[in-house]
Formats: structure tokens, C-alpha cells, sequence
């Protein structure tokens, strides 16, 4: 099975179940410390809700997801980020009234001025305040939208707001990212920027697992793929193993 | 001029209301419907304490402003894994439980009769009685509640609650302890709330379970609507403008129980007004039901 | 057995405001803070009714539903729906309500005089004496009324076309306006089953025992409680959580002392939203995200 500290983020027989629809069923699933994992497979496979158990923002209804050796089953979703594991949403949520510098500084770690007392009293506030504004400068310029920092998110275009939340996700410090559709609705230059940058971040360590519909890009850029259906794995394996097998693309299909 | 002074005094304390108010509602996008129970909190606590055991003004402040906190978490911890109807609800209980107990618990509150001959305030054993040293007190305890609200909608820490309001789910997904900081809001928010009531009872040095009913949280969250959520001249202004207001239809010469239900009717138009036509109101950043 | 009497008597307000709440906040998607002065406003017209008009007991409670059903579409139509339209949020219907209850009780202030009046039946001063319990002629009236009107608004809701609607827009407003049903003109029955229920229980209470432009701020946070207690979800729910409330708040009565009535709800709430937040017969409310 694997060298047991190999393995980052485990998840052992998730069952979730909504109104009597089955989500997860007996979901079980090992991911290695880096590369770029791909989960594929039809609407209402279960994708979406995998992540949001996994991320901490719904309680699966039995079964253990494990990070590191640590469960974080009952985690709330923001020690998950503190853990290292961080998302992006289907319906990129930001804070459209601040600027884009603001929305990545809000994302980064351990924040003395988020404690009541250091809020209050200002004391070295402002040293970390340029520190972050610094780091969070840093995170725009490697996703390209450095020119961009002072406007408000809002004012964004799509395409770069896709951008936004990836460095937003980034500014985490996360060592493990779960992206959901990173590609999906932008135009296919923007695209191939953004798997760019996906293949920058496997390269230096990162371990990104992205939920995605375009096969192509899956192709490209992934080390493994997982198709999942009716809240199964069925099929994990390297891109060329995965896709060409025909059954597998009649479920995707059908 | 004493008149003036005494209007003062109350835009003072009424500032604090709002400005606490804001911090929750206007920046953290938590409506509570029970400032005003937190407001007669620290009212009653401070005039027992002043009252029947005799403590000093400083202490039976702090007590005042420590119970609130301490009974806030009796409304948020339960409710703030929830929808956030629900913390509203339960706030709107609190409101009304605490004006019952208030009302009824007529051992220890006096009920209907309330608590007379409260000590004017004494620090470190200088007395103020006359309005000029009232009022520099309540405006320097207004100067302290904004400052402490100035703090926390700034900074990392109001960019933290500002993210609560507009996007919880993503506070979250960056990291952010969004029921902890909802907690601490909520807990600065009526202790603050605490300590305008406390300067009420021992400048009026009678209190009565009618100042700190539904309707006067009404007026307190229209004060902050009026003037602006969310913002920091909002609260000031709203509070400047309901305060006086009413001093000015006194002199129409209305009877007095006439003007009282006059008045309220003005504030709830106001209110309706501003939140079908203009919910950001004068200078706000922040509209509720957006 | 004296106290189950009057547990069932102070419950059936609960449930015929806790009803309507759950129905406005179901279909309309707010809460409707506003929804005790349609209480409030059904006990004055069976006032005006008796005092002025000469009318019986069962011709004032005509004249307060009515009047009530009359208040409640015109709130929904010329209040609500606007900002329902242009922008959802519950919380800023919300404030619109508590302006709106603000408005109308003071209204009634002004109209009507601040103080308690009762009216004078004979229905309601004829004691009967039931299984060993003393119960007045119009209290059993209002139970039996209660009952029917509780049986009714079930079989409305699951047999007749326009429960079948109802329940539609309640559980997928979108969906419903996909398929048909005119989501509008739903929220606007709605409103109007609402409010006559209310009006329909503080008819009882004016008979009963008096009314005060006040009385409808309590049962309506009662009626919240039950409303939550039994479950926001489902449509029977709320009897159950009325009766418990009212039956808990007798023997809280009794144990404690009458001021610990108000209390004992907000107790049950607290322990309600720990313990199982759905209510007792409710699915899951706690935040979900996408």
C-alpha cells in the first residue's frame, strides 16, 4: 500500500448522504505528499461535496478523514487551513468591496492583529501589516495580477478573479490545495497561464488536487486522475490509464 | 445653557450605543435586537452594586460591563452555528427576558417601581455632581467606546469582521476563527452597551424598567441605520440626529405621554424610510439586506 | 389539572401566532417581527367591536380577522414585496418589520390610550367547572375555535390546491415560479392566513383578559420559541412547541414565581438551539455552504 509518511491527506470509507441522496459512499481515498491530482467525473458524482467534507465545511455521516495522521474529520474549516489544506470555491467567493492586495492579505497566516489585545493596542501590528503587504504583493506578481492590487475585487474581470482566489488559496501557506474547476469559464490563454502556474506550484512542493470537467487540461498537466461516480472512486491512475478506457468515458457520458 | 448640557449628556451616552451597536451589527453584519437589555444590564448591575452593597462607582461599572459580557455568551455560543436568523431570535428573547426579569423580579429590581436614589459617580473619591463634570466623564467614556471601535473595525481585526459580513464561508476558507470573533464582537459590543447604561443610572440616579424596552433597541439600531452602518461617522451622526431631535418637538407642546408615541412613530418611519429608500443611510458603507 | 387549562389557554396564542410566523418565514422568507401588532391589532377591533358596534363574541372575532387579514395583505403589498423584489435578504425585511411594529403600536398608543382596557362579556365571566378545572365559557369557545382552526390550516395545507402551492414555494421558491405557481400572489394568501390567526388569537386574549397596545411584543417572541422548538421545518411542529412552552411555563410559574415565565422560554430556546437546533420535528439548520 505505501510507505505510511508518504501519504498526506487520507480519507477512509466518507459516507454523506443529503434528503436521501447519496453523496459519499464508503469513500476511500490516499493522496501522496506532491504532485497534481485531478478528480474527475458527471454532475452530481459527488466532487463538490467530497471537498467541502474534506475542507471541514460539512460533517460527513461516518468515516475519517485523516491529514498527516491527524483527523481533522471534525476540524472546523479553518484550523483544516491552519493544517495546511486550502480551497477555492466553484462560485469564486471573494470580498468584492476591498481591493485585491486586501483580499490576499486577509488569507494570510497567523495574524497577531486578528487577537483582540493586539487589535486594541496596535503593538506590532504595523510591522506585520507590511510584512504581509509584502508577502501578499509577492503571491499577485507570481499569479500576474500585481498591476491589479488596489483595485476592488469586484471590479475584476472573471478570468482574473479566477486568479484572485488561487493566490488567495496560495497566501494560506497551505502545502496541500483543493481547486475546485480552477479552468472552468475562463478563456483557453488564461487557461493554459493557470495550469502554468499549477505545474510552478507541484514543482515546488505542493500537493494540488483540482476538480475539473476540461479532459484536455487533465491530460496535460496530471500525475493521476480519479473518476468518481455516485460518490465512488471508479478509477485512479495515471492520465493515459484512466481516460482511454472506454467504459469509463461512457460514464462520464451517459 | 443647563439644558444643553443635559442634551449632551445623552448624545454622549447615546453614541456609545450606537457606536457598540455598529461595531456588531454595521461590521460584523450581526443584527442583535437587545442593545437596550444590555444597556438596562448595566444599568441595574451598577445601581444594586452602588445601592445595596455599597460599592464604589469604577467597580460597579466594570461589574456592569463583565456580567454583559458573560451573559453574551449565553446568546452566541448557541446561535452562532447557525443560520443567522437564529441569533436574532435569540437576541429578541434575551430583550424580552431581561425586561421581564427587570419588570417583575420586584425583590431585587424594584419591578415597575425601579431602583431610586442611585449615588452620583465617585472617582477615587472626587464627586461628580454638577453637569459640566458629568459631562466631561460621559464624553471622555465616549471617546473611549469609539476609540475601542475605531481599533476593531480597522486593521486586520475589521478586515477580519468585515470579511464575516460579506463572505463568511470565505473568512473561513482563509483561515479566519469566524465564531470566535463573532464572540468577541458581540461580547465588546454589550459591554460597551453595559457602560452607557451604568453612566445613565448614576446621572439620572433613578432608573425604571421603561427606558430599556424593545422599543429603545429599535431606536438605538435606527440611530445606527440613520447615520450609516459600518462606517464610524454613521453611528455619531445617528446619534447626534435622534437625540436632538425629539428636544426639538418638545418645544411644540405636546402632552407628554402624546410626544413620547409621537416620537416613536417618527423613529420607526425614519427607519422604514431609510431602509426602503436609502439603506446605507447618510454616510454608510454597509446596507443591511443586500 | 387546573394547570393544563391554563397552559392550553396561554397556548393557543402561541400557536396561532407561532403558525403564521412559521408560514410568512417559510414562504415569504423573512421573519416578520412585525407580526405581533397583527395580534395586537385583532384584540382592538374586537374592542372596537363590542365597546361601539354591539357586536357578540362571535361577531368580533369576525371583525378581527378580517381586519387583521386586511392589515397583513396590505403590509405584504405595499411593504415587503418591494424590497423582496429588488433585493432577498431576510435580515433587511427584518428591520423593515421591527419599523413597521414600531409604527403601528405606537399608532395605537395614540389612538387608543396607552392603558389596559378589558371588555366587558358575559361569556367570559361564566366559570364552568370541567374534569376538576375552572374554565370560562369564552375560553372554551376559544379553545374549541383554536382546534378547529389548527385542523383546518393542516387539512388546507396537505388536501387543497392551495396548500399544494404553498408548500411549494416554501421549500423552492424558484422552482415553484418554474413550474407555475404564482409566487407573489402565494406570499400575499400567505400573509393574509397569517395575520387572521394572529388576529384571531388576540380577539380571544381582548375578550378574555384585556389588552395593551404592548401585548402583542411577548406572545410573539413566544410564539418564536414554539415556532423553533417543534421545528421551523414542518408545519405541525409549532402546536407541539406551544404546548410545551406553555405547559413548561406553568410549571416554571408555580416552582419559581410568576417572573420566571418569560425566562423559562428563553431557557427552553437556549437549550432547544444547543441541543437539537432543527426543533423536534426540523431537519438540519446549521450553516452549509455551497
Amino acid at each position: 500500500m505505501g510507505i505510511s509518511h508518504s501519504r498526506t491527506l487520507r480519507c477512509e470509507k466518507l459516507n454523506k448522504c443529503f434528503d436521501g441522496v447519496t453523496a459519499l459512499q464508503a469513500f476511500t481515498l490516499a493522496l501522496p505528499r506532491c504532485g497534481i491530482v485531478a478528480i474527475i467525473g458527471p454532475n452530481g458524482a459527488g466532487k463538490t461535496t467530497l471537498l467541502n467534507v474534506v475542507t471541514g465545511f460539512l460533517r460527513p455521516d461516518s468515516g475519517l478523514c485523516l491529514l498527516d495522521d491527524r483527523d481533522i474529520t471534525r476540524a472546523p474549516p479553518h484550523r483544516i487551513v491552519r493544517m495546511g489544506l486550502a480551497r477555492t470555491f466553484q462560485d469564486l467567493r471573494l470580498i468584492r468591496l476591498i481591493s485585491v492586495l486586501e483580499n490576499v492579505m486577509l488569507a494570510r497566516p497567523n495574524q497577531r492583529g486578528d487577537k483582540l489585545w493586539a487589535a486594541l493596542t496596535r503593538t506590532g501590528v504595523r510591522n506585520e501589516e507590511r510584512r504581509n503587504q509584502q508577502n501578499a504583493m509577492r503571491l499577485l506578481d507570481f499569479v500576474g495580477l500585481a498591476g491589479k492590487a488596489e483595485e476592488p475585487a469586484g471590479e475584476l474581470s472573471y478570468g482574473e478573479q479566477k486568479l484572485l482566489t488561487l493566490a488567495c488559496c496560495l497566501a494560506t501557506e497551505a502545502r496541500i490545495l483543493l481547486l475546485d474547476e480552477p479552468i472552468a469559464g475562463v478563456h483557453p490563454e488564461l487557461a493554459r497561464q493557470i495550469l502554468g502556474l499549477l505545474e510552478n506550484l507541484r514543482d515546488s512542493g505542493k500537493l494540488i488536487v483540482f476538480i475539473e470537467h476540461d479532459l484536455a487540461a487533465v491530460r496535460e498537466i496530471a500525475d493521476r486522475v480519479i473518476v468518481m461516480d455516485e460518490g465512488r472512486i471508479i478509477a485512479d491512475g495515471s492520465p493515459s490509464d484512466v481516460l482511454n478506457r472506454p467504459e469509463i468515458m461512457e460514464a462520464y457520458v451517459a | 445653557m443647563e439644558y444643553v448640557g443635559h442634551v449632551l449628556v445623552f448624545v454622549a451616552i447615546y453614541v456609545i450605543l450606537a457606536v457598540s451597536l455598529d461595531l456588531l451589527a454595521g461590521h460584523t453584519g450581526m443584527l442583535s435586537v437587545a442593545p437596550a437589555a444590555f444597556y438596562g444590564l448595566g444599568a441595574y448591575t451598577s445601581a444594586l452594586l452602588t445601592v445595596e452593597a455599597g460599592a464604589s462607582f469604577l467597580v460597579a461599572l466594570l461589574a456592569g460591563m463583565i456580567v454583559a459580557g458573560v451573559l453574551s455568551l449565553a446568546v452566541s455560543l448557541p446561535s452562532l452555528r447557525l443560520v443567522d436568523e437564529y441569533f436574532v431570535i435569540a437576541t429578541f428573547a434575551l430583550q424580552i427576558v431581561l425586561f421581564s426579569l427587570f419588570n417583575n423580579w420586584v425583590s431585587l429590581t424594584g419591578g415597575p417601581m425601579g431602583i431610586p436614589g442611585i449615588p452620583p459617580p465617585a472617582i477615587f473619591g472626587i464627586r461628580v455632581t454638577s453637569r459640566a463634570g458629568f459631562l466631561v466623564m460621559a464624553s471622555l467614556c465616549a471617546g473611549l467606546a469609539y476609540t475601542v471601535v475605531w481599533r476593531l473595525s480597522t486593521g486586520p481585526f475589521g478586515r477580519a469582521l468585515h470579511a464575516i459580513r460579506e463572505d463568511e464561508v470565505f473568512a473561513k476558507a482563509a483561515g479566519k476563527d469566524t465564531v470566535r470573533l463573532k464572540i468577541t464582537a458581540f461580547a465588546i459590543s454589550v459591554a460597551l452597551a453595559a457602560m452607557a447604561g451604568s453612566l445613565y443610572a448614576h446621572y439620572i440616579s433613578y432608573i425604571d424598567p421603561s427606558s430599556f424596552t424593545v422599543m429603545e433597541s429599535i431606536l438605538i439600531i435606527s440611530m445606527v441605520i440613520l447615520g450609516g452602518a459600518g462606517s464610524l461617522w454613521g453611528p455619531l451622526i445617528g446619534a447626534i440626529a435622534l437625540v436632538t431631535l425629539p428636544e426639538a418637538l418638545r418645544f411644540l407642546g405636546l402632552p407628554s405621554s402624546v410626544a413620547a408615541n409621537l416620537r416613536q412613530v417618527v423613529y420607526g418611519a425614519l427607519l422604514l424610510l431609510v431602509m426602503l429608500l436609502r439603506p446605507r443611510g447618510l454616510v454608510g458603507k454597509y446596507a443591511f439586506g443586500q | 389539572m387546573q394547570y393544563l387549562v391554563n397552559a392550553l389557554v396561554a397556548g393557543l396564542s402561541y400557536v396561532l401566532v407561532g403558525i403564521g410566523l412559521g408560514l410568512v418565514l417559510r414562504v415569504c422568507g423573512f421573519l416578520h417581527m412585525a407580526h405581533g401588532i397583527l395580534y395586537t391589532v385583532g384584540a382592538y377591533a374586537a374592542y372596537v367591536g363590542v365597546r361601539f358596534a354591539g357586536l357578540s363574541g362571535v361577531g368580533s372575532v369576525i371583525l378581527a380577522v378580517a381586519a387583521t387579514g386586511l392589515l397583513g395583505i396590505v403590509l405584504q403589498r405595499f411593504v415587503y414585496q418591494g424590497l423582496q423584489r429588488v433585493r432577498g435578504s431576510g435580515l433587511g425585511l427584518l428591520l423593515v418589520s421591527l419599523a413597521v411594529y414600531v409604527v403601528c403600536q405606537n399608532l395605537l398608543s395614540l389612538f387608543f390610550g396607552d392603558e389596559t382596557k378589558i371588555v366587558d362579556m358575559e361569556d367570559s365571566i361564566r366559570v364552568r367547572t370541567i374534569v376538576g378545572a375552572r374554565i370560562t365559557t369564552l375560553q372554551l369557545g376559544a379553545l374549541s375555535v383554536t382546534c378547529v382552526l389548527c385542523a383546518g390550516w393542516l387539512i388546507l395545507l396537505t388536501y387543497s390546491a392551495l396548500g399544494r402551492q404553498i408548500r411549494a414555494v416554501a421549500s423552492d421558491r424558484e422552482l415553484a415560479g418554474i413550474c407555475g405557481v404564482p409566487a407573489e400572489r402565494i406570499a400575499l394568501c400567505s400573509a393574509g392566513l397569517a395575520a387572521m390567526l394572529a388576529g384571531a388569537g388576540g380577539c380571544f386574549v381582548a375578550l378574555d383578559t384585556g389588552l395593551s397596545p404592548t401585548m402583542g411584543m411577548r406572545v410573539m417572541m413566544m410564539g418564536l420559541v414554539a415556532l423553533v422548538v417543534g421545528g421551523v421545518d414542518g408545519w405541525a411542529g409549532v402546536m407541539v412547541g406551544a404546548i410545551a412552552l406553555a405547559l413548561g411555563q406553568q410549571g416554571a410559574s408555580v416552582l419559581l414565581g410568576s417572573q420566571w415565565q418569560d425566562a423559562f422560554a428563553f431557557v427552553l430556546l437556549l437549550v432547544c438551539l444547543l441541543v437539537r437546533p432543527q426543533g423536534v420535528f426540523g431537519r438540519s439548520v446549521r450553516k452549509v455552504t455551497v
